[in-house]
């Protein structure tokens, strides 16, 4: 290639990618802050539960050979507390977990029941603004009428899909970056190279978070896809069933639907239908999505949803939330989640003052030279 | 001028919008609480 035309193919490339470089600086600082504590409340939600294990005692069980029965549990809950509506009962959240029952009291207050599943025992009881409660709600919706603060959190996802794309442009050769140990002779070497490193081990995960995200702001705005159908659980309701017929709903569950793992019962909004929700065959769905529907008194079958039948749209709206949460299969992808989710929280902060270090130096070679910077 | 302040003098008017939702956030964790 001729030199003159060489040299200007390099002008626009460097052109092209100073256009991506000003477009992830622009985005990245003036959303800092906001990305920044979005990030960090994400991070801490993502172990949330564990955060109030270690917070609240009748949280805490050891584990047993015997697991009591999803009768039982109701049953201990009514015993212990016979005037508070027992509105919902879910599985453990790991092996020395226990129980949560959701109940309200007669002054309509929600609070939670905790019961030992190996040994149907109350354990105690919490408020319902917990660890979990508090970050889910900042980071979902800053506290803020949900209508009004999902659409400006998620919105967050446009300007994090540009920088994710941006530094695609900017970092050459980011693909040779993974094993990049960071330099540490100038600060803003060492904190340019610690962000890059982080930006490449991140990328995977930036862009599952971006798209969830994006999905999340498509359903507040109108595009959430249809509630499966039939029965839906009934927020309000109470489980009145007596134990024993819980449990032959279940037994019944395992025989009709070997695949189907109970994972918390509640009222239905149809009245005396009593749901059974879990996990069966479908992967990365809500427990919600697999439903078993009871005549509470008689125990009749009634129907059942298998989220294998759910259209397109159902699921990948059901897709979203495990992949969001990390929460899919267990601490050890908590774990990861929760790295990743600091490794954001990081890139949000180092990018910042990497633009920091810059103009402040920029002032300071400005003041030594007695020239406005 | 240190790295940090020149982030925040960077942002602009931005940082009033953070602020500004912070201070809405800080409202309404207590209600929120309280419920």
């Amino acid at each position: 290639m001729p030199a003159t035309t060489a040299a200007i193919a390099a002008t626009q490339a460097r052109g092209g990618r100073r256009f991506w470089f000003d477009l992830h600086s622009w985005v990245g600082l003036k959303l800092c802050l906001m990305l920044g504590f979005v990030f960090l409340t994400g991070t801490l939600a993502v172990l949330a539960h564990e955060i109030d294990w270690l917070l609240h005692e009748p949280m805490r069980v050891a584990p047993d050979d015997r697991r009591a029965s999803w009768g039982e549990m109701a049953d201990a809950v009514r015993r212990v507390h016979p005037h508070w509506a027992l509105e919902s009962l879910e599985k453990p959240e790991g092996s020395r977990f226990a129980a949560r029952a959701t109940v309200r009291t007669p002054e309509g207050r929600t609070r939670y029941v905790w019961v030992d599943p190996y040994r149907g025992r109350v354990t105690g009881d919490t408020g319902w603004f917990n660890v979990h409660r508090f970050l889910r709600n900042t980071h979902r919706h800053l506290m803020m009428p949900a209508k009004i603060g999902i659409p400006i959190v998620t919105a967050l996802s446009i300007p994090l899909l540009l920088t994710w794309i941006s530094s695609l442009f900017i970092y050459k050769r980011w693909w040779r970056g993974f094993f990049a140990w960071p330099r540490a002779d100038r600060p803003r070497r060492l904190w340019g190279d610690v962000h890059r490193l982080l930006g490449v081990w991140s990328l995977a995960f930036l862009a599952l978070m971006a798209s969830t995200g994006v999905w999340y702001l498509v359903e507040s705005l109108g595009g959430e896809a249809p509630v499966p159908k039939p029965y839906r659980p009934d927020g309000n309701g109470a489980i009145a069933v007596p134990g024993r017929k819980i449990d032959v709903a279940v037994a019944q569950a395992h025989r009709r639907w070997p695949a189907f793992d109970v994972q918390g019962l509640a009222p239905a909004r149809e009245a005396g239908v009593l749901l059974l929700f879990g996990q069966a065959d479908a992967v990365l769905v809500r427990p919600r999505a697999n439903a078993v529907a009871f005549e509470a008194d008689s125990g009749r079958w009634l129907d059942r949803r298998d989220a294998l039948d759910l259209s397109v749209h159902q699921r990948i709206s059901e897709m979203a939330d495990p992949l969001h949460f990390g929460n899919f299969a267990g601490l050890a992808i908590k774990l990861l989640w929760f790295a990743f989710g600091a490794a954001l929280t990081a890139l949000s902060l180092t990018g910042a003052y990497l633009y920091g270090l810059r103009i402040s130096e920029a002032w300071r070679s400005a003041q030594r030279r007695g020239t406005p910077a | 001028m240190n790295a940090w302040q020149a982030v925040w003098r960077g942002m602009g008017r931005w940082r009033w919008l953070w602020l500004a939702l912070l201070l809405v956030w800080l409202v309404y964790v207590p209600l929120e609480a309280m419920r």
